[in-house]
């Protein structure tokens, strides 16, 4: 499993493992059952803390990304499709927030947004 | 379990007083100090390992009182840079005279970190340099296989290189829960890499103990004019004036949506925070 | 304490060879001649080096090393009495052996009086180092200096008065049970003056 921290980004780093390893679940990469690194193992190999990555596992599992069983460690959980679509819709929010910010940056009116819109599903 | 319980403890000297303060060290951490020269570093850390007695409070190590740690100083490591070895003594001998008198005396280990860190071996102690000898006394430290680490700024003297083998070293001690590292240097940025806790210390007291990554997250560099300020008020944790405005210490959540604020990195928020709290002090 | 042995035995190798040497040329040539007052001395110096060994830990800073190492005060302390002993016994049972093979070939004489001023050497011998060390370990060695100095004086004066007048030889003839008497009192100082150290350096460990 490769896990990438970018010290100076200015996103804390429990985010940036939280993000990384969620990211990795939706996608496929890391299979139903599978078992992730130790808390521990992953800090002293990441080279950071042990608090912090103690966190980001706790957020991954209150999510419900990843299930713990006691003094085994920390497994994924099986891919529910109610969280993909959840993460799904949640990416198509961010998207179209961005699209609204530069339209009305840019002061174009919601019912040109709305035809660009339209335009796109044509287009498919 | 706490390897480190401190609870008020003092010590007065003439002119000078460390406390009354409270640390304490979890299992399978790393706490880092930083202060600033006599702020009380090596004090604290000389008081934890029971070589000189408090004046006042209490003080568990490794469950048992600092002032009766006996046999327990076993498991405890320490380095310090005002203790030393006699000066006909090789690191082979040292090794020798260490394995007759700790019980956990692990030679292999020892010789492994010596070689690690490029100890001379053979080398009277007296004909090294102040670097070697704060290599051979990490060695001589670890070399029992201790539970706790007490460190007092072991990274002087040592090259950068050096530094970067020795904050490795520490990475994978801790990788064992049950240990638990206690350091100070003026050396921020190895401490940035390694501690999970931070302590700064200022004129004998704690004015800040907490998790690293929160404070690194919590906090920001915010470059502004100096008039800014006032409207920012509680925000600002501290700052220091520039050539052309200020640079403030700001609370990331404290601050109006949208302020761009950059990374702040240990050194930064320490010398900031030393200033202001000095600032404070006299005013 | 084997370790702290160990060490003893380094730095008495590196720092005090040369006067070890001295006291060794000195105990030859005591033996040699009957002058019982350089065996005296050549022992007498040799065992203060156990109190220099107490200075030396301080200058090079290994009394610190030592207040974090699992050992208990009486074991530090016993490495230095060790030495002490070890030294003064020892230059004591050499002089005595190399006076009896100089007698030997020298047409012989009284054995046992060799015996009885042996006992003599090593009980004027412990006087100074049994005096000075209790301090040594209290409040360093600088401190001490006074009472070694003292102590070796009070030495020297108590075997100068034993040669009656004559400061080449010792010409009385002393009872063995004298010889048991030094002993006695030789165990005496020395276990008073161990008890003294350690009670001394545990309080100024603290």
């Amino acid at each position: 499993m490769e896990i990438y921290i970018d010290n100076r980004s200015g996103t804390p780093i429990y985010d940036q493992i939280y993000s990384q390893i969620k990211q990795q679940i939706l996608s496929g990469e890391l299979q139903a059952d599978e078992a992730l690194p130790s808390i521990r193992g992953m800090a002293k190999s990441l080279r950071i803390s042990v608090i912090t990555t103690k966190r980001a596992y706790e957020e991954l599992e209150k999510e419900g990304f990843i299930y713990t069983v006691g003094g085994k460690g920390s497994y994924v959980a099986p891919r529910s499709n109610e969280l993909v679509r959840e993460e799904t819709l949640r990416r198509l929010e961010q998207s179209l927030g961005e699209a609204v910010r530069i339209a009305s940056e840019c002061g174009i009116s919601r019912d040109e947004v709305f035809e660009l819109l339209g335009l796109m599903y044509e287009d498919d | 379990m706490n390897l480190i319980e401190a609870d008020n403890i003092l010590k007065v000297y003439d002119g000078f007083r460390l406390g009354p303060l409270s640390i304490s060290l979890p299992e399978g951490c790393v706490t880092g100090l930083i202060a600033e020269n006599g702020a009380g570093k090596s004090t604290l850390i000389k008081l934890v390992s029971g070589c000189i007695k408090r004046d006042g409070g209490e003080c568990c190590v490794l469950g048992r009182d600092s002032a009766q740690l006996g046999s327990l100083k076993e498991e405890i490591g320490l380095v310090a840079d005002d203790s030393g070895f006699p000066d006909p003594l090789t690191a082979g001998l040292v090794d020798r005279m260490m394995s007759g008198i700790f019980k956990n005396w692990d030679s292999g280990e020892f010789e492994r970190i010596c070689r690690l860190l490029d100890v001379p071996q053979d080398k009277e102690y007296a004909e090294m340099s102040s670097g070697n000898k704060m290599k051979l006394k990490i060695a001589a430290a670890l070399g029992h296989r201790p539970r706790l680490l007490l460190l007092d700024e072991p990274m002087n003297g040592l090259d950068p290189a050096v530094r970067d083998r020795v904050v490795e070293l520490l990475f994978d001690f801790t990788r064992d829960e049950s240990r638990g590292v206690l350091i100070s240097s003026h050396i921020v940025t190895d401490l940035e890499r390694l501690c999970d806790y931070i302590c700064f210390i200022k004129n004998g007291q704690v004015i800040l103990h907490d998790e690293k990554d929160r404070l690194l997250e919590r906090y920001g560099i915010l470059r502004c004019l100096r008039g800014r300020l006032n409207e920012l008020g509680g925000a600002v944790a501290g700052f220091r004036s520039t050539e052309f405005g200020v640079e403030a210490l700001a609370d990331r959540k404290k601050l109006p949506r949208g302020t761009e604020v950059s990374p702040v990195s240990l050194e930064e928020l320490f010398v900031i925070m030393i200033n202001s709290a000095e600032k404070e002090g006299q005013k | 304490m084997k370790g702290l042995l160990l060490k003893e035995w380094c730095v008495l190798k590196k720092y005090f060879r040369l006067t070890l040497t001295v006291c060794a040329v000195m105990l030859i040539c005591g033996a040699y001649t009957g002058n019982w007052l350089f065996i005296f001395t050549a022992v007498t110096v040799a065992g203060s080096s156990a109190t220099s060994l107490i200075s030396y830990d301080e200058r090079s800073r290994f009394s610190e090393y030592l207040k974090f190492m699992p050992l208990r005060a009486r074991t530090i302390v016993s490495a230095k009495y060790a030495v002490m002993l070890i030294l003064t016994l020892g230059f004591t049972l050499c002089g005595v052996c190399l006076r009896m093979i100089f007698m030997h070939f020298g047409g012989g004489g009284d054995y046992a009086e060799t015996v009885v001023y042996g006992t003599f050497v090593v009980c004027a011998g412990l006087v100074s180092p049994c005096l000075t060390m209790p301090f040594a370990f209290f409040k360093g060695v600088e401190k001490a200096r006074m009472i070694y100095v003292l102590g070796i004086a009070v030495a020297f004066a108590a075997a100068g008065a034993v040669s009656v007048g004559e400061p080449q030889s010792i010409a009385a003839a002393f009872p063995l049970w004298t010889a048991a008497a030094a002993m006695i009192f030789s165990a005496v100082i020395t276990a008073v003056s161990y008890a003294a150290s350690v009670r001394l350096y545990r309080l100024n460990r603290n």
